[in-house]
């Protein structure tokens, strides 16, 4: 079996496929005959949402409707088979309510994609922003990979519910997995620092490589208010030295 | 009605309420300086859990204050910012100096006992 007969297979079994089209007709029909034509858009809707996000192609999806248009034809056939020009009255209006069904659901099957694809988006930044407490009061936020405004952001936010979560009076930021370190990431570090400084917690910066000291102070940046260490252990050092005293001031 | 200025130790307790414009703000501003001299306070505490949102003309309402009280011998901490507001204020660029910051009333408390026994 080609692989889209497999699939079609999988989500539009052989046997049950006469069920599926009769119980759609159905569908079809009760609403028609109600004219409540939102219901059936609505149910139809619900089957396309949990077809897209478990990865049906739409090939597949609109296969009921493809069979349902095939299955019609005889019966069309039979009411309007003695005048030719109802038939083709009555096949043009069949057809066009088919096309509208299928662009409709086509732009429901995308929407839901669309929606699926935001969400991992969603995931995968969440994942690549963690925010770990080591201890009580401390946390430490390790970043890997390039830093731009919009993860600055996420870290940022990230960082700042834990610490209000947490009661968190340290905030340990390592950025030794961060690639490249220049004057615009140094302003968004600045910037994390100083919104974490506004919920009462002090921040260090650890993971500064002698590279990367040599960068910023060429490029003239100022990171002379923050504490910053070349090694995770030494911060944490620090931030076990600075809980053990009374709290200090901003 | 007038925000509530409640006494706790030698502090002051500000809570500050979500609209709080014009001549509301600066008559808390007074209210507050002549609680300080008539307690004798050290320390003030102003709670902003209840703003969405701190501009320019709240930040400067808030740096002033603090200024003033420091000048009646009080020391003055900002707390209970929301994560997104903090987010915006240092978007802007928003300076806030002289302004002591907590977490909540509890670090704040801590943190103004704590500079009132420094001082000694």
């Amino acid at each position: 079996m080609s692989e889209s007969a497999e699939m079609d297979e999988r989500f539009f079994p052989q046997e049950q496929r006469h069920k599926v089209i009769a119980d759609a007709c159905a569908e079809m029909l009760a609403s028609a005959r109600t004219g409540d034509l939102e219901g059936f858009v609505k149910s139809r809707a619900e089957r396309i949402r949990s077809a897209a996000t478990q990865g049906l192609p739409y090939r597949s999806m609109i296969l009921t409707f493809l069979t349902m248009q095939e299955a019609m034809r005889p019966l069309l056939l039979r009411f309007y088979g003695s005048d030719p020009e109802l038939l083709t009255r009555a096949t043009g209006a069949l057809n066009r309510a088919f096309s509208l069904i299928k662009a409709h659901e086509a732009e429901m099957y995308l929407a839901a994609k669309e929606e699926v694809i935001k969400a991992q988006q969603q995931a995968m930044l969440q994942l690549s922003t963690p925010v770990i407490q080591v201890w009580e009061g401390i946390l430490v936020a390790p970043l890997v990979g390039t830093i731009d405004s919009e993860r600055a952001m996420q870290i940022t936010q990230n960082l700042l519910i834990m610490v209000r979560d947490t009661k968190a009076s340290i905030a340990i930021i390592d950025i030794s997995g961060v690639p490249m370190v220049d004057t615009l990431v140094a302003n968004h570090l600045l910037k994390t620092v100083r919104a974490a400084r506004l919920l009462g917690a002090k921040c260090l910066i650890v993971g500064i490589s002698p590279e990367i000291a040599e960068t910023l102070i060429n490029l003239g940046v100022d990171l002379s208010g923050v504490d910053t260490f070349f090694s995770l252990h030494t911060g944490l050092k620090q931030a076990f030295r600075e809980l053990g005293q009374a709290v200090g001031p901003a | 009605m007038a925000v509530p200025i409640v006494q706790v130790g030698r502090s002051l307790i500000v809570t500050v309420p979500e609209a709080l414009h014009d001549t509301a703000a600066v008559n808390l501003q007074g209210d507050i300086l002549a609680a300080i001299k008539k307690t004798n306070a050290s320390g003030v505490l102003i709670d902003v859990t209840a703003l969405d949102v701190v501009d320019s003309f709240m930040g400067r309402l808030l740096v002033d204050t603090a200024a003033m009280a420091r000048l009646l011998g009080a020391r003055t901490a900002l707390v209970g910012l929301q994560p997104e507001v903090a987010m915006t204020i240092v978007d802007l660029g928003l300076e806030l100096p002289g302004l002591y910051t907590a977490l909540d009333l509890e670090g704040g408390l801590q943190l103004l006992q704590h500079l009132d026994t420094e001082r000694g």
